[in-house]
């Protein structure tokens, strides 16, 4: 009883007069008595339901267990034996449709912050210098290629470099962390963290390939036939933007949310000229979506001093994004146009954004999705003035792979087949996983995936003859 | 040997002689292959133009090369560069292509010689 007692631990963030002026990061993280504190409320479930709600099972009990013992070393360890990028799943992991919204203190009250005390302990391990490195199973000779180095790719690399595999991730950025990268801003993950889980995989023995597009530079097939890779895993992304299909996409000052996000994260156009990256500094921003896309979007945009409204068709219910993100970015200064979609973007006479025409939304019947689908109410339109558009409604799967690869089995929606239990392509050897897979997910359900792929690739490893040429 | 002026008179010279062709790669700046479309379109002669928008990454991932080819929106990067010379809308791609002159012009300025190209002094013929 005593332990429900002890409130749920906030964790201190920065003002949002302040952070809306910077790119540091928003939460400060758990101190180690906070974190104390916060370990002591699990109540070690002898059946946690907490793991069964992660992608990766992570052994939640163990380590906050060790936690509580201000054995926060060992907590690491304990974590990334299930887990190769705890700092950064502490930090962007859904936790609250997870791990946390299963917590048994959960029912009554607030569950245990699981995901704030994954990211204390992660950070405490790096921060330490003391990083450990698992051991590592004799060499097998057998050779894995990695195409992509996003979450997906990350784990597969962790996870078959461990078992004696030799690893190399071919990455088409000059940096890797796929989305981690060019994707989530500074704010709401520092790079220097993607850098350092990357880092850890370097010290195990990975081995990075960068500007190499898999596709262009070499297709897969060439990867094992002449390069006599025994195995690829295929974790190339949701790398292909959608758009609304409205008039006025075109205009100079409309923005992929990959491209506005790219040019601020991996490019740093926010320290132009240092970098040598135009910044794109604008007054008048609109952001079109309601996922955590256009939140990053959204956000980003405020830091280089735009006065920001976020266009959503739907209800703020309705919104993809985690609460989490929304009230951030309300708290900042964002603006919310819900119930209203864009029909039509206006530019001048050199192909320059100038306003866009919206209409106004209401709730109808229930749609495919069990949401209730928002119709245009007749007369409504209206137009804002604008110097620049965001569209951060989704991504489809990048297509380079499956062109240069026909025998690769494909969904009518772009994205790979596999075998739901192998992650097996059609083509044997041939492993997939992430958004290639999935569409667009979330990077644990990516990492969850390669989980499966690395045991079942090991397994197809252990039975294949070495390739000879 | 050879004909003295710009690549696309050779070209226009021998549509206007009669000389069977039966399709023209145009590859270099967009208002050269923009002047090509133009020669060859009352020929009916099919015309190739490979384009080179703005790109951040040429894998499909930015979105930032798109143009459009008879009303369609196409990634340069994933769809082309080839596309029907006849069908883009080449007034968009150069203000596209013109979105950061003032920038480029500021950084070039910094950290490389100008004494050559665009920025430096203007040689070639188009608008820019």
């Amino acid at each position: 009883m005593a332990k429900e007692k002890i409130p749920r631990q906030p964790m201190p963030e920065q003002a949002p007069e302040d952070r809306a002026r910077n790119f540091e990061e928003v939460p400060y993280g758990y101190s180690e008595e906070t974190a104390i504190l916060e370990a002591s409320r699990c109540l070690k479930c002898k059946k946690p339901r907490c793991v069964a709600g992660c992608p990766v099972s992570v052994d939640i009990p163990g380590f906050i267990a060790l936690v509580q013992e201000g054995k926060f070393i060992e907590a690491a360890w304990k974590l990334k034996e299930q887990n190769a990028l705890p700092a950064v799943c502490g930090r962007v992991c859904p936790q609250e449709e997870q791990c946390e919204k299963l917590c048994v203190l959960g029912v009554k009250g607030e569950p245990v912050a699981i995901g704030r005390l994954e990211r204390f302990v992660a950070d405490y391990e790096r921060n330490s210098g003391n990083i450990k490195v698992p051991k590592i199973a004799a060499k097998t000779g057998k050779r894995v290629a990695v195409v992509g180095a996003g979450p997906a790719g990350l784990t597969v690399a962790g996870d078959l470099i461990k078992l004696g595999h030799d690893v190399t991730v071919f990455e088409a950025l000059q940096q890797s962390g796929g989305v981690l990268t060019y994707g989530i801003p500074e704010f709401r993950l520092p790079k220097a963290i993607v850098q350092a889980e990357v880092g850890y995989l370097k010290k195990l023995g990975v081995k990075f390939v960068m500007d190499f597009v898999v596709g262009r530079n070499s297709t897969i097939r060439e990867l094992m036939e002449d390069e006599g890779y025994d195995a690829v895993f295929i974790g190339s992304g949701a790398g292909l933007p959608s758009f609304m299909r409205i008039p006025g996409e075109n205009l100079v000052g409309v923005y992929s949310a990959n491209e506005y996000l790219t040019r601020s994260n991996l490019m740093k156009a926010y320290l132009f000229p240092k970098y040598d990256t135009p910044p794109i500094k604008r007054q008048r921003v609109a952001v079109i979506g309601g996922g955590n896309v256009a939140m990053d979007s959204a956000r980003t945009a405020l830091r280089l001093g735009g006065d920001v409204t976020i266009v959503y068709r739907r209800a703020r219910e309705q919104m993809p994004a985690r609460a989490e993100e929304i009230h951030h970015a309300e708290e900042e200064g964002v603006k919310l146009k819900l119930l209203n979609n864009p029909i039509r973007i206006i530019g001048d006479d050199r192909h320059r954004v100038v306003a866009m025409e919206c209409i106004k939304m209401e709730l109808g019947e229930l749609d495919d999705s069990g949401r209730r689908r928002p119709v245009p109410i007749e007369g409504s339109e209206f137009t804002m003035e604008l110097d620049m558009v965001i569209v951060a409604i989704g991504n489809k799967p990048n297509p380079l792979i499956p062109q240069t690869m026909p025998e690769l089995e494909m969904t009518k929606w772009g994205t790979i087949v596999v075998d739901d239990n192998t992650m097996q392509t059609s083509v044997p050897g041939v492993f997939a996983g992430g958004d290639i897979v999935s569409g667009a997910a979330t990077v644990i359900l990516a990492m969850g995936q390669g989980r499966i792929a690395a045991a079942a690739m090991n397994k197809y490893l252990a039975k294949k003859k070495k390739y000879k040429n | 040997m050879g004909t003295r002026g710009h690549a696309i008179d050779a070209l226009t010279q021998k549509l206007k002689d009669g000389e069977k062709i039966d399709r023209v790669i145009a590859v270099g700046c967009p208002f050269m292959m923009m002047v090509t479309a133009g020669e060859t379109r009352p020929f009916g002669v099919k015309t190739l133009a490979a384009l080179n928008p703005i790109m951040l990454d040429g894998t499909g991932m930015c979105g930032a090369c798109r143009v459009t080819v008879g009303d369609e929106m196409k990634f340069a990067c994933v769809d082309g560069p080839f596309f029907d010379a006849h069908l883009i809308d080449w007034d968009e791609l150069r203000d596209r292509r013109a979105a950061y002159s003032a920038e480029e012009i500021h950084s070039l300025g910094r950290t490389e010689s100008v004494a050559s190209g665009h920025s430096g002094q203007h040689k070639c013929s188009c608008p820019h």
